[in-house]
């Protein structure tokens, strides 16, 4: 074998290991064993950068809240506001990853806000203060918000990546190391909020 | 010559005590008492509104601190003073309410009684009053499409 053979040999092995998918289970549970719903899981690769997406996301208002009060989307993705109320909303974010405000009124449908940087941004409204909601920006694509069962399915390159779990009130876990190789993987993880617990502050991406 | 003198004298008591030349001489906001004064009367307002059982209902899950920081902007922009309202048009701020001509009469009745207890004078009560009484049609007519 000369050595552009060898080369191309090598392309090719490089190229079947990224087409081959992996498949990882994560499972994750609250402090009282029961299944974290709601929770976000983020995936991360050691080495890889997705680049942006420009996915497109809704977080209506309805009956003075928000919904769903908790989103997670990739950096770069899009969210439109649509008030369903029939009284006046004026959304607002004072977050280092996105600020904005917006008066919405009703048969506002169309207003929409780009999230361009990653980071957990806090929803709230100037004029109904118990209105909250929050947006996970993250970069990866391989990202959940969790079922009723607590878990999420993800197929993905084999490799070694790191696992995030956060919840606005159950807690939060950073960047557990975790390896995906055939045979599928699991992993189990069990949130366990601090006294005193800050979910803004907790947000491990 | 000393009638005249009299005269003199009384017209310089009266004229300095005339009510009306005092009006004059000092603004609505400074009447109502200046920034202390006008911030009363909003923080009372709005916590009588949202304490009423039928006003109340506009005022559910409302951040009443917002609402009283604009509506005492307002007042104070209204009367002359050094402030700038940056809340959102009536008509906007009341859409989808429904507010009743009754409830609107009642909250004037109950700021009335607000300015009433602050000894706030009959001229600048009714004053603020008139100045206020337009807001009538973008308050009710706030779910009518806008003209």
């Amino acid at each position: 074998m000369n050595v552009r053979t060898f080369g191309l040999a090598l392309i090719a092995t490089a190229a079947c290991a990224q087409a081959r998918a992996a498949h990882l289970t994560i499972e994750v549970s609250a402090p009282d064993g029961t299944a974290a719903r709601d929770a976000i899981v983020v995936v991360d690769a050691q080495d890889a950068v997705a680049g942006p997406a420009h996915d497109k996301a809704s977080v209506d208002q309805v009956n003075k809240q928000f919904d769903p009060q908790i989103n997670v989307i990739r950096t770069g993705s899009t969210i439109v506001f649509p008030n369903h109320d029939q009284i006046h909303h004026q959304v607002y974010s004072f977050s280092a990853a996105k600020r904005f405000e917006l008066d919405l009124y009703a048969g506002s449908r169309n207003k929409s806000e780009l999230f361009d940087k990653p980071g957990l941004v806090v929803l709230g409204c100037n004029i109904h203060d118990r209105m909250l909601a929050f947006v996970a920006v993250v970069d990866s694509p391989y990202f959940a918000k969790l079922p009723a069962s607590g878990t999420a399915e993800f197929d993905l390159p084999p490799g070694r990546y790191t696992v995030s779990a956060w919840h606005p009130e159950l807690g939060a876990l950073s960047k557990q190391p975790v390896t995906v190789e055939t045979p599928p993987a699991r992993l189990m993880l069990t949130l366990q909020a601090p006294a005193g617990y800050d979910p803004v502050a907790a947000w491990p991406e | 010559m000393k009638s005249m003198r009299r005269f003199a004298a009384l017209c310089a008591v009266f004229c300095i005590g005339n009510p009306l030349t005092a009006a004059a001489a000092t603004t609505l906001y400074e009447r109502l008492g200046g920034a202390p004064g006008v911030h009363a009367i909003a923080d009372t307002l709005i916590d009588r509104a949202a304490a009423d059982p039928v006003m109340g209902r506009s005022f559910a899950d409302v951040n009443l601190g917002r609402v009283k920081r604009l509506l005492a902007e307002q007042i104070c922009e209204l009367s002359g003073g050094p402030c700038h309202y940056t809340g959102s048009p009536m008509r906007e701020a009341h859409a989808g309410l429904h507010i009743s001509q009754a409830e609107f009469y009642d909250l004037v009745a109950t700021l009335q009684h607000v300015l009433e207890e602050r000894r706030v004078p009959l001229g600048a009560r009714n004053q603020l009053l008139g100045l206020l009484a337009p807001m009538k049609r973008d308050v009710l007519g706030a779910d009518a499409p806008a003209p």
